[in-house]
């Protein structure tokens, strides 16, 4: 298990950054970066049947998606991408949801995946706004995918809690290579290395966000709150003085997501 | 003498109802029914459950079993293993996905009897989405009506059947140690309907 959720995504994330650091192409980091997502989703969860049955089907389908979407949008204007992730999370709510929709049962566990889609907005929208601080959005989905697999898997959904552990180490992995030359030289790949990253990142932690709170059978709505918290640490790190060199602010996302992501965590466990 | 398509098709018709009148119909009794199940919890020992949620009917034919069907619907987030904890765990996506899947249903396609008593009840069992054969060896145990109601009869069978939880998509199963293969016992009592 240990193979398939950290050393493999981890591995992958580290050999497709340092592919990418050689391509200036938005595009080309946009798609390899949402396939790496795909990939890691079936070597976790397993290739899905055609037509998908369950939703943990659905969400290895909304990933391909989403690294269909990717490369279109990447070349866009902001408002594009803006709509096509809204439609992909909103689509991914309909979708995952229909079953509980159609059936007559009750709707009030899913009002908190509405919540992700308000949050998930906001991340996009000052993602997109961000001119400093290249991965200020990448870190924060870090953060809220490394927090997702616990909670995940506290809240009585293994299966979310595996997938976001694995995407939390391919990210990991991702952004490894491009933060080690941020450090050493800046290079301009960085910059729409990390672009891309957080449009294809928000979109795809969305998703598992949308299916966590749908489906997990133990989920401590304060939990998933702060889980959502973690996403909006950039927020608050662009107005701190101490975070304004561009090399410490992953650090300081990460450090301040710590805290709601600390709580998501234990209130998990004592729900648990 | 002339041979009539529509005299052949007349007699098909008597001969078809009076097969499906000689079996009865009974309705399972969900207070005196058990659907328990085992499976290998990491090799320590055999993790059990059942479900509390039964019901459904079985058309009963006597003098020929082989005319009979069950039809069977599991309440399936009425799963009991003895740990509200595991319950809830065993009612999410990863296995039982009972939000998505709430009823676990079995459909009788052929009855095979092997003895005075006993036979294999093949079936399309569904669980979680997932559609596949099982086979049931069937004991019919007894026939009477109760001692304090003579107009109402009960019938009893026992049955058990092995499945593969990774056949229908429970693949966490193995993450987890547990299984994959599960065995299902059933004890049923049924009420003749008038």
């Amino acid at each position: 298990m240990m193979l398939s959720m950290i050393v493999l995504p981890l591995a992958l994330g580290v050999s497709l950054s340092a592919v990418l650091c050689m391509s200036q192409h938005a595009w080309l980091h946009s798609s390899a970066i949402a396939a790496g997502f795909l990939l890691v989703g079936v070597i976790i969860s397993g290739l899905p049947p055609f037509p998908p049955i369950s939703s943990k089907h659905k969400i290895i389908y909304l990933l391909a998606v989403i690294c269909v979407a990717a490369p279109v949008v990447s070349s866009r204007g902001k408002l594009i991408r803006l709509v096509t992730a809204g439609l992909i999370i909103c689509g991914a709510f309909l979708w995952l949801s229909w079953r509980r929709l159609s059936a007559d049962m009750p709707i009030e566990p899913l009002l908190p995946s509405l919540s992700v889609l308000v949050v998930w907005l906001v991340g996009v929208v000052q993602a997109e706004r961000s001119k400093t601080g290249t991965f200020l959005w990448p870190s924060a989905v870090f953060a809220a995918l490394l927090t997702a697999s616990p909670v995940g898997l506290l809240s009585g959904y293994l299966g979310l809690g595996q997938l976001s552990g694995g995407f939390a180490a391919y990210l990991g992995g991702v952004l490894l290579l491009p933060y080690a030359s941020l450090l050493l030289a800046f290079p301009k790949s960085a910059q729409v290395f990390a672009a891309s990253t957080a449009w294809v990142g928000l979109t795809a932690i969305g998703v598992l966000a949308v299916s966590l709170a749908s489906f997990a059978t133990n989920l401590h709505p304060l939990a998933f709150g702060l889980l959502l918290l973690t996403l909006l640490s950039p927020l608050i790190v662009v107005r701190l003085p101490i975070a304004q060199p561009s090399h410490l602010q992953p650090i300081v996302v990460v450090a301040l997501a710590a805290m709601p992501a600390g709580g998501a965590i234990l209130t998990s466990y004592l729900y648990f | 003498m002339t041979f009539h398509p529509k005299m052949a098709l007349a007699a098909a018709m008597i001969l078809a109802s009076t097969t499906a009148n000689a079996a009865e119909r009974y309705q399972i009794d969900e207070a005196h029914t058990w659907v328990t199940f085992s499976l290998s919890h990491a090799g320590w020992a055999n993790a059990r459950g059942l479900f509390r949620g039964v019901s459904g009917e079985i058309f009963f034919d006597q003098e020929d079993v082989t005319n009979s069907s069950v039809s069977v619907v599991l309440d399936a987030s009425s799963l009991d293993t003895n740990s509200e904890q595991r319950d809830r765990d065993m009612a999410g996506p990863d296995f039982l996905n009972s939000v998505e899947f709430p009823e676990i249903t079995f459909e009788s396609t052929r009855i095979e009897q092997t003895g005075e008593r006993t036979g294999i009840v093949y079936g399309d069992m569904t669980l979680i989405g997932v559609t596949r054969e099982v086979a049931l060896d069937v004991t019919w145990n007894a026939e009477f009506p109760l001692p304090w109601d003579p107009s109402t009869v009960k019938t009893g069978f026992s049955a058990t059947a092995q499945i593969d939880g990774t056949d229908f998509g429970m693949n966490s199963l193995v993450d987890f140690g547990l299984g994959p293969v599960i065995d299902i016992v059933i004890d049923a009592e049924a009420v003749r309907q008038n």
